[in-house]
């Protein structure tokens, strides 16, 4: 497929995408902002014409880079994970079979430039298939910073390592802009991610109303265009969004409430959750990296100086992040515990992207805990764009969950 | 709110005497020991009181007689008899486990001093300075170093035959103890800073410049002194009695370190603490900054009596 094509027909599959979101029923009218803003593709035109006066665009895969730094050295941060199946074909023949469809999809996304233009692209080393594309992508001209993560999160080693990393992402960025990250609008930013963080905490906080005020698809899709749009503008949406659903009351619930959790499900290739939805079940809470858990995160300030600011952004991105490339995978299932407690859910559904050996490893001794509390577990593979083949065992979960005693025990609350 | 508890505290401790003697009109605090004082028992100050906190004998007209360790110090020197010594021996033992190092983070004058040092830098937007985990955990043996020193020399000194030697070492640690300069001078008072009329003397008014320098060590490492400080170290002892309590539900938390990076003492028991429910750790001053940070609802709380005092 040429580049063109490719482009085109990554294009028409989100308006697909965004067509099937729209024709589901009952949805706030605050949703509205953010199907226009994919459909309209406008942002795309806005991100070239910041470019063209000035403005750097510094694009991240994953959820490691601080976005107040970027903010601070003035330049726009974005995020890219995309979910297009037709990227992973585009990839064939540059990088071998057995390598996910999220490194591959961005491998061919990159090359055939649906995914917008950036000054600089940070790739984080979560795993060897990022790790290894930065110089595939670095030989075809790209300009990307390689940012590392220690293989665990516990310890102060692995705290200073990752501390020298920011710093070494600070100096580039600071080299990219020519404008030093001084603490004035370090602290501006700070402010401006917090405002972000509120808003989505707000969010996701009304999800634990029963039935939710806004379906899990609605949900995610306001978290994802979070990467792309313009901060000020999605707080404000997001804001109004959240004023709307604690008013709204909605007729009836889903049939179960679900935890989704495991690797990221990635815009527009919703579907999973649709999967789920058409079984009459919904997602409620989410675990997955490109749901709102790092989202929710504030920057909690504690000495305001250039030091303590840096230090609080480089950690707030890093030491709450449940990502199977740590070591450790207790602190993840802490997490999904109170999750499924606080929001309270009837089932988790753990999702792995094939050949993610991390998220696959995590699931046996999450599913056994969960089964000893007597929580429902389903564990499903995809890939983008293939999800047809779940349909039953999804269908057969969410029947089980519907007939059980516990969803009933819950409705008489 | 803390820093305004710190404050009262500080008027109360150091001016509180005055004010006792105005209103109930004692004459009791009218000798304070004067530096180098003869060979005596101390004279008596407003209140017969000693707190787990730097409250100092050397002040004129304090409103407590000293310190914990001026307290174990005293009775070593002068061997006081059992009863002379046990009932305000348990007194502070009830005081230090109800209180634990409440007593440290909220009422000592002194780390209200060091909390302004921190305050000072803060406010010219200056950067901290952390100590590696090496030299950190290195440091807090030097209270429990200091304190074995201290009541080592401090019983040597009241040792029969020991007359000699019992002027130089009564108050081992007043002699270098930064509260022997602070506490006089902010009563204005001057006396008693250097004492050059022994070879102890000398050797103690040299550590005692050095221990002086390192409190301002405050103004780059947050408490930096109350890292050193064996008055800390008594009421650690004390500090994971249970009666005052950090309690964090490990369920809730998000290990975000919101609370390791607050913490004045760099303490990562309660940040690293899974599946505990307890957190408090010895060196732990109870300033709650950790229960202040932490962004997640119903994840840290201060107990006291088993009762939730703080957290939301």
């Amino acid at each position: 497929m040429s580049e063109r094509a490719l482009r085109d027909s990554c294009r028409t599959s989100e308006l697909e995408a965004l067509d099937v979101l729209c024709a589901r029923p009952d949805r706030p009218a605050g949703m509205r902002a953010f199907d226009d803003f994919h459909r309209s593709g406008v942002r795309a035109d806005e991100l070239i014409a910041l470019q063209r006066g000035g403005r750097k665009l510094v694009g991240q895969i994953c959820h490691f880079v601080p976005e107040e730094l970027v903010i601070a050295a003035g330049a726009e941060p974005l995020r890219l994970d995309q979910g297009f199946a037709e990227a992973v074909d585009a990839a064939s023949g540059r990088l071998p079979m057995d390598v996910c469809c999220a490194v591959r999809a961005l491998a061919g996304a990159r090359r055939a430039g649906c995914s917008p233009e950036v000054d600089l692209l940070v790739l984080p080393g979560t795993c060897d298939g990022k790790r290894k594309l930065a110089s595939q992508l670095r030989a075809r001209g790209e300009q990307v910073f390689s940012l590392e993560l220690p293989p665990s999160k516990r310890g102060e080693m692995s705290a200073a390592f990752w501390h020298a990393q920011v710093r070494a992402l600070i100096c580039r960025l600071e080299a990219l802009t020519g404008k030093r990250i001084s603490r004035r609008p370090l602290r501006a930013a700070v402010e401006l991610v917090n405002r972000r963080a509120a808003a989505a905490r707000a969010l996701d906080e009304l999800r634990k109303r029963d039935p939710p005020p806004l379906s899990g698809l609605d949900a995610l899709l306001v978290v994802q265009t979070s990467f792309v749009a313009d901060l000020r503008w999605w707080c404000e949406r997001c804001e109004s969004l959240v004023e709307e659903c604690a008013e709204r009351t909605v007729a009836t619930g889903p049939k179960a409430r679900i935890l989704l959790t495991g690797a990221p499900v990635l815009w527009p290739d919703f579907g999973l959750l649709h999967l789920l939805a058409e079984a009459g079940a919904d997602v409620v809470a989410d675990e997955i990296c490109s749901g709102s858990a790092h989202l929710v995160q504030p920057v909690v300030v504690d000495e305001d100086t250039r030091a303590g600011l840096v230090q609080a952004a480089a950690e707030r991105v890093f030491l709450p992040c449940n990502c199977p490339c740590f070591a450790e995978s207790e602190d993840r299932l802490d997490r999904l515990l109170h999750l499924a407690e606080a929001w309270r859910v009837d089932g988790v559904v753990h999702h792995t992207l094939r050949l993610c050996a991390g998220y696959d490893m995590d699931a046996p001794a999450l599913a056994e805990a969960f089964r000893e509390r007597g929580i429902p577990w389903l564990s499903v593979y995809t890939e983008f764009g293939q999800h047809a083949g779940l349909r039953s065992r999804v269908e057969a979960f969410v029947e089980m969950i519907g007939s059980s005693a516990r969803r009933s025990d819950r409705g008489q609350e | 709110m803390r820093l305004l508890v710190q404050a009262a505290c500080f008027f109360l401790l150091l001016y509180g005497g005055f004010a006792v003697e105005a209103l109930a009109g004692v004459q009791s605090g009218d000798k304070p020991p004067p530096g180098r004082v003869e060979l005596v028992e101390r004279a008596p100050t407003s209140t017969p009181l000693y707190l787990p906190v730097t409250t100092c004998i050397y002040q004129k007209k304090g409103l407590c007689r000293g310190c914990s360790l001026y307290y174990l110090t005293e009775a070593l020197v002068w061997r006081h008899p059992v009863e002379r010594w046990l009932p305000y021996g348990l007194v502070l033992i009830f005081l230090m486990l109800l209180l634990g190092r409440l007593w440290c983070g909220w009422v000592c004058p002194l780390g209200f001093l060091s909390d302004l040092l921190t305050r000072a830098r803060l406010a010219l937007h200056l950067p901290q300075l952390r100590l590696s985990p090496a030299v950190r955990d290195g440091l807090v043996w030097t209270k429990y170093i200091l304190l074995a020193l201290v009541l080592g020399l401090a019983a040597l000194a009241g040792w029969p035959g020991m007359e000699g030697v019992r002027n130089d070492l009564m108050d081992p640690f007043c002699q270098i103890c930064p509260t022997r300069v602070f506490a006089p001078l902010f009563t204005f008072d001057t006396v008693c800073w250097t004492n050059f009329a022994s070879p102890a003397g000398v050797v103690f008014t040299l550590l005692g410049l050095l221990a002086f320098g390192l409190f301002f060590g405050g103004l780059a490492v947050r408490r930096f002194w109350c890292r050193l400080c064996p008055i800390g170290g008594l009421s650690a002892l004390f500090n994971r009695s249970g009666l005052v309590s950090l309690v964090k539900d490990a369920r809730r938390c998000t290990r975000c370190g919101a609370c390791a990076r607050s913490c004045p003492l760099d303490v990562r028991r309660v940040f690293e603490g899974r599946g505990r429910k307890a957190v408090t750790a010895f060196e732990c001053h109870l300033c709650l900054r950790c229960v202040e940070a932490c962004p997640e609802p119903g994840c840290l709380q201060f107990q006291w009596l088993g009762k939730r005092v703080s957290g939301k």
